[in-house]
């Protein structure tokens, strides 16, 4: 019930705020809050909205990026490793989290193919300073997106999550076969 | 039992029996070795009495050093065991070695040997930073004086070796000893130091004391003494400066003149030829002192009058000053001091000039200015010496300059530039902090640190303006170390009897006869309000209409009428002892028509600041320190020809500065990118920090302040008004414990209300009446009910039973004490854990009080979660509930807070809630502003911040259209346009509040960001969180008046709430834990349980905690100050040990630990105990 109630108000996109979450939070007090994620952000959605738009008529190679499903505060993204770097070849996808207050707060942005990588940990978190302390109101979707693309390229050695694959980065080679050992594509 | 037979045996004995009574002494010194604590006081008395007797008598001290007295005491002493001793055991060791080394040469010696000088430095440095051990301290340099004199009489002649090596030993404690000279609260401590170091420097070489002057600045040190009133002191000052002079002609002339000396000897001179003069005139200004002299000579027996005669100090100077004359003649080298006043004196008259021209508007000269300013503040100032600061009146004109020649003016006179100026003295501050806080050329300290220690040096030359008055009886009676609790009040507070007689040519009033009762805190004021109908004809109306005088001066009606008649009486004296006798006299005090006009001068001129900082935006252009500086003065009453006036308002005006660095030159910064210096909205940082407050903390004030609370009348209102003074606007030059206890002993008298005289605004409602109701008082009609008020909640409704009683105890004078439903546990454990509790139950998800309250996920439970501080969520005036919560039960709960806090505060309870800064801001009434925001939410701060530069940036284009644009200076947020944000006109994160009407469908353009931010800063700190805000401050003014934080900051703030953050760090677990029972340090068990805390991570310290005392936050002072101290005994079991639990005693904080065989089986055993335990007293 309460997807429905999401999927009708980010998809008309000017339903009045207050009403929604009003209605719902006398229904019950354990759905108020999930109710009130959909009418939520009038201003997120849409600026989320315009994102979605952007990125598609941008056509930025190796990177894409849609809502899951009908939450459009959960996004999929997928980046292709560039060329001539250790992640020729490959694919990742990652999960974005919005929060209500975005884009004051930045998105939790999460690697969901495992990935082998200096600033990435075994749970797919990454380490990138425009997603913690460095972030800011302009950035994008399509901004963080290429962020991590360019990443995956040139890591940040100096401060690694994942120690073992900062000590190889040296070697390319041995790199490269690591990465492969461990990409596991959905 | 024994002993106390000797003891009396010993009191009995005289002269002849001494020596028999000295066998005794072998016995008693192996007592001291015993472990018990009575026994060795017992014993330490007898052997003090036996010295006392002694004394003077040279073989019976060596018979009594040969029992090894001394080793055994210095045994004592070492390793830091002065430091465990009790109270009364140190006092007593020392006597016993004062005595000893007074009469006998060779224990000094072997006091020596031991080492007791590196001792001494220890004490010494430990007791003159607690700020409150001056009596220890005074007896420290006591014990040293008596070290000395065996030194001194042997004489020069037969001097070995070994003496010397001695003298060299002590002469390192010199330096110590002039801190504590300095900053000595009475003048005996100064006297005494001065008098040893007087014989240090008769003993030493001229060389060492080259060094002396290098290492500890000898003549500065005694330029500072010599501007004291005490004659006593002045005279032996000079006698100290004669001596140097006398060793080493050549430098200490130079050092004199450099640092004063020469200067402040040269008045003197002056002075006591004036006195000398006016004398003839007036017999009776003779104005006694109580005599130093004979407080360090136990023994001198001579009784006539003090040893300095009146003519003395006229002549010991006059004898210097021929002796400077001398050096004149043979030495015509030039000396760098006269460049350096030179130079000084025209930088500040350069300033000066600038003060009264706009330097913004000619480059050149501000480029000229703040160049001289930077090579001032980062080559020279160090090398300047103080006296050289001071007298270039440095202070006057850095005021000056800064407050845009605001100061030097009498009055304000072009108000309708107040805009203007206004913004030139921003502009001025900003300037001089960018400099002052810069580190420059390699060096490690900012110019601000090196200019404060100036000011606050020079601070301490004017030790007479704020004299420590001490009445006879009740002497002392606050144990300096403790930290008061509520005062609960026993006797009668004392009154003065004055009769109020009509001035002689007065006509308007009629006479009044009667002699009235006048209480300590009575100001003239409060006499007039009763005086007046008695005596008036008319009926004018006003404050004011009375002026009262005392032998023909007249009082200030800022201090208490009690202070300014001791004043009167004592002129002239930097401490002030009141004799029993003033308690008994009855004093006439004549009073007359107030004629002149009380004329709020520059009233138009106020009223016109106060509209303008009503409208400002900027939050330091409210607070009191931009008054101070705007207006040039500080606020107040005060004597403003006070030689110390100059120095705290240019300190106030430092520390303001200080305070707001980060809001000064962000401010700056964004100015820089509005008019395109700066390119990138990233370059918004702020490279300088402020330095650490505690640097703004004199020494001197903190002592005088810790000496006067000690004095057992204080909270009767024996509070002098330079107390009170430097409380209210200057709390930084005092230390946080010392304000805390000032807080402590002053607070009862704002909600005191009906009792005290004194109407004092705040409010106390229905309370004073209350009478007894059923539940307390049933079972404890003792002692202890007077002063405590027991209250049973119940723990499942914890929030609402915490609501009622603090509307039925609130606002009480008792302590409240809790007990819970259904618990036999009593005392402060379950009190403790009710606070937490509260608190904890106060940050629960789903309240709506606090930000990142919003952010909860769906049937998310738990507590709100931030890393920065708890700040309150905005609530739209529109709507009144969201999500199912009422904005009414947000209110009450924040007006829980504020009686939670209030009686927290009060009660000395700890409150285990992580507020924000910025909340404590709003506590102490300081106005927010948009640079707060970033210390609460960086990254809605740091956005907003961003947005307000580009609309500055956007304002300057079209202010000056006509140049040429400025490549730099596009309006794009980071190459974004604003509009493709996409946000609207509601607050982050919370879509439902529109910050205007319909703005959920206006989005943010460059033309009306301007109005959005504005709104979001409103909404976030004002409007929205206004009822919030409002009922916390109402409620805590229920309690206390909310005005009497303003003397802490908002560290402090928390540390008082909150307690210690880190006090586990200090590894040093096992010096504030006891062991009894069977256990000891050193047992298996107790080492295996001391390995376990250390493991602890932050969560079990608190569980732990939590689980011992009640509370998961120790109090202020940490671990150290936890009382009763946290104990761990052995637990007796019968069966298998592993199989038993740990329990606790949380009022005596106790853990009985049984002596489990294993680390790990304690460690799994403690933290099932810890997680089961908590939430309930069960356990015992």
């Amino acid at each position: 019930m309460a997807r429905g109630e999401n999927s009708e108000s980010h998809g008309s996109g000017n339903v009045p705020a207050a009403p929604a979450p009003g209605a719902a939070s006398a229904s019950s007090g354990k759905q108020a809050p999930a109710a009130a994620r959909g009418a939520d952000g009038q201003s997120v959605v849409r600026r989320l909205q315009s994102e979605l738009m952007a990125l598609m008529m941008g056509g930025d190679p190796g990177v894409s990026a849609f809502p899951e499903g009908d939450n459009i505060f959960q996004w999929v993204g997928t980046i292709d490793g560039s060329a001539a770097t250790a992640y020729e070849g490959t694919s990742y996808r990652l999960a974005l989290a919005f929060p209500s207050d975005y884009p004051y707060k930045p998105p939790k942005v999460r690697f969901e193919t495992p990935c082998f990588h200096p600033n990435v940990d075994n749970h797919g978190n990454i380490c990138l300073d425009i997603l913690q302390d460095k972030w800011s109101s302009a950035y994008d979707v399509r901004t963080i997106l290429l962020s991590i693309q360019s990443l995956l390229g040139e890591p940040n050695n100096d401060s690694p999550l994942n120690t073992q694959a900062a000590a190889l980065w040296a070697n390319q080679e041995e790199f490269r076969k690591m990465v492969e050992k461990l990409y596991k594509p959905a | 039992v024994a002993l106390k037979i000797v003891a009396e045996l010993v009191q009995e004995c005289d002269d002849a029996d001494v020596p028999k009574a000295m066998e005794a002494a072998p016995a008693l010194c192996n007592l001291l070795q015993s472990a018990d604590n009575t026994i060795l006081e017992s014993a330490l008395s007898c052997l003090g009495m036996l010295a006392a007797d002694a004394h003077g008598k040279a073989e019976h001290m060596d018979r009594l050093c040969e029992s090894k007295v001394i080793d055994t005491a210095m045994g004592l002493l070492d390793k830091d065991g002065w430091k465990t001793l009790g109270d009364d055991t140190l006092p007593g060791i020392l006597g016993l070695l004062k005595h000893i080394a007074s009469a006998s040469e060779k224990a000094v010696n072997s006091l020596f040997d031991l080492g007791v000088c590196d001792l001494l430095k220890q004490m010494i440095t430990y007791y003159s930073r607690s700020h409150s051990g001056s009596d220890k301290l005074e007896m420290l340099v006591e014990f040293i004086y008596q070290l000395m004199r065996p030194l001194g009489t042997s004489g020069q002649e037969n001097a070995t070796t070994e003496q010397n090596a001695h003298v060299d030993q002590l002469a390192s404690i010199v330096t110590l000893i002039t801190q504590v000279a300095k900053c000595g609260a009475l003048s005996s401590v100064c006297y005494r130091c001065i008098v040893v170091i007087g014989n240090i420097v008769e003993l030493s070489t001229p060389t060492f004391l080259v060094e002396l002057q290098k290492t500890a600045n000898l003549s500065s040190f005694l330029t500072c003494l010599l501007a004291r009133k005490n004659r006593h002191i002045v005279f032996q000052t000079l006698e100290v400066s004669k001596t140097l002079l006398k060793k080493h002609h050549q430098f200490f002339f130079e050092s004199f003149t450099k640092e004063g000396v020469k200067h402040v000897i040269e008045t003197i001179q002056a002075q006591e030829k004036n006195r000398n003069s006016s004398q003839k005139l007036k017999r009776n200004n003779n104005t006694q002192e109580w005599c130093l002299c004979f407080e360090l000579d136990l023994d001198s027996s001579s009784t006539d009058g003090c040893k300095i005669e009146n003519n003395a100090i006229l002549n010991l100077a006059e004898e210097i000053k021929k002796s400077f004359v001398v050096v004149k003649e043979n030495n015509k080298s030039p000396h760098r001091f006269g460049c350096v006043l030179k130079f000084v004196k025209d930088f500040f008259v350069r300033l000066n000039r600038h003060a009264l021209t706009v330097p913004t508007q000619d480059l050149d000269l501000c480029k000229e200015l703040s160049d001289i300013s930077r090579k001032f503040l980062s080559d020279e100032l160090p090398s300047t010496s103080t006296f050289t600061f001071a007298k270039s009146g440095s202070a006057k004109y850095l005021v000056d300059y800064l407050s845009n020649g605001a100061y030097l003016k009498s009055n304000l006179n072009n108000c309708q530039d107040l805009a203007q100026q206004l913004k030139e003295v921003q502009h001025r501050l900003q300037k001089f902090t960018h400099l002052a806080l810069k580190v420059s050329n390699g060096s490690s300290v900012k110019p601000l640190e090196i200019l404060v220690d100036k000011l606050l040096d020079a601070l301490h030359m004017s030790y007479d303006s704020f004299p420590v008055i001490l009445s006879d009886h009740g002497q002392r009676t606050r144990e300096s170390t403790m930290i008061p609790l509520r005062h609960s009040r026993t006797q009668e507070s004392e009154l003065l009897d004055i009769k109020f007689v009509k001035a002689r040519r007065e006509k308007e009033l009629r006479s009044y006869g009667g002699v009235l009762p006048v209480s300590l805190s009575s100001k003239p004021g409060e006499i007039e309000a009763v005086l007046w109908p008695e005596v008036s004809k008319g009926n004018a109306q006003g404050s004011s209409r009375l002026m009262f005088s005392y032998k023909g001066t007249k009082l200030q009606p800022s201090t208490t009428i009690f202070e300014s008649l001791v004043r009167l009486m004592n002129a002239g004296q930097s401490d002030i002892m009141i004799d029993s006798s003033f308690w008994d006299e009855e004093y006439r005090i004549s009073y007359n028509r107030n004629k002149s006009e009380n004329i709020s001068s520059s009233s138009s001129c106020n009223t016109q600041l106060f509209a303008m900082q009503e409208k400002h935006e900027q939050s330091l252009v409210k607070d009191p320190f931009f008054c101070t500086l705007f207006l040039g003065k500080l606020p107040g009453d005060v004597d403003e020809s006070d030689p110390s006036y100059n120095l705290l308002l240019t300190l106030k005006v430092l520390e303001g500065l200080n305070h707001f660095s980060y809001q000064l030159s962000m401010d700056q910064q964004v100015c820089k990118f509005a008019e395109g210096h700066l390119r990138s909205l990233d370059d918004l940082e702020v490279t300088i920090s402020p330095i650490p407050q505690h640097q703004f903390m004199s020494s001197l004030l903190t002592n005088k302040l810790e000496m006067q609370m000690q004095e057992g009348l204080f909270e009767d209102g024996l509070v002098p008004s330079w107390c009170v003074y430097l409380v209210e606007t200057c709390p930084f030059l005092l230390s946080f414990s010392a304000r805390w206890k000032y807080f402590c002993l002053t607070v009862h008298r704002s909600f005191m209300g009906d009792e005290a005289s004194a109407p004092d605004g705040s409010s106390t409602p229905d309370e004073a009446s209350a009478s007894p109701d059923e539940e307390e008082e049933s079972d404890a009609p003792s002692e202890a009910s007077k002063k405590m008020k027991k209250h049973k909640v119940t723990r499942d409704n914890i929030l609402e039973s915490a609501a009622s009683m603090m509307t039925k105890h609130g606002s009480s004078t008792k302590t409240i004490e809790v007990v819970f439903e259904g618990e036999v546990g009593t005392g402060r454990g379950p009190t403790f854990e009710f606070y937490s509790t509260v608190g904890h139950e106060l940050q629960k998800l789903g309240i709506g009080m606090w930000r990142g309250d919003n952010a909860r996920k769906a049937g998310e439970t738990g507590f709100v979660r931030s890393s920065f501080g708890l700040f309150p969520q905005p609530w739209s005036s529109v709507g009144t509930s969201t999500r199912g919560i009422e904005l009414s039960d947000v209110v009450k709960k924040f007006k829980l807070l504020g009686h939670v806090v209030a009686r927290a505060l009060l009660d000395g309870r700890i409150l285990d809630i992580p507020l924000s800064k910025a909340f404590y801001k709003i506590m102490l009434c300081q106005e927010l502003d948009i640079y707060d925001i970033p210390s609460f939410d960086p990254e809605l701060g740091k956005t907003v911040l961003e947005f307000q530069a580009l609309v500055k940036r956007k304002k300057f284009l079209e202010t000056s259209s006509e140049k040429t644009p400025n490549p730099n200076t596009d309006l794009s947020y980071k190459n974004v346009r604003l509009e493709d944000l996409c946000l609207d006109f509601t607050l982050p994160g919370n879509p439902e509040y529109e910050l205007v009407p319909g703005g959920s469908d206006k989005i943010v353009t460059l033309d009306n960001l301007e109005e959005y931010v504005n709104l979001i800063v409103d909404a976030t700190l004002k409007g929205g969180i206004a009822k919030q805000v409002e009922a916390f401050k109402s409620a805590v003014n229920e309690v206390f008046a909310l005005q009497t934080l303003r003397m802490f900051n908002e560290e402090e703030m928390e540390r008082i709430l909150c307690g210690e953050q880190d006090s586990w760090a200090s590894s040093k677990l096992e010096d504030h834990i006891e062991f009894e029972h069977g256990y000891d340090a050193s047992s298996p068990p107790i080492k295996n349980f001391l390995e376990i805390l250390r493991e602890f991570e932050r969560e079990d310290q608190r569980a732990f905690l939590q689980f011992t005392t009640g509370a998961p936050q120790l109090p202020l002072g940490g671990l150290a100050s936890l009382d009763p101290k946290l104990t761990v005994v052995r637990k007796q079991c019968d069966g298998n040990v592993d199989n038993e639990l740990p329990s606790v005693n949380t009022c005596r904080h106790f853990i009985k630990l049984p002596p489990y065989s294993s680390k790990e089986i304690m460690k799994t055993k403690l933290k099932y105990a810890l997680a089961e335990g908590l939430g309930s007293f069960h356990l015992s």
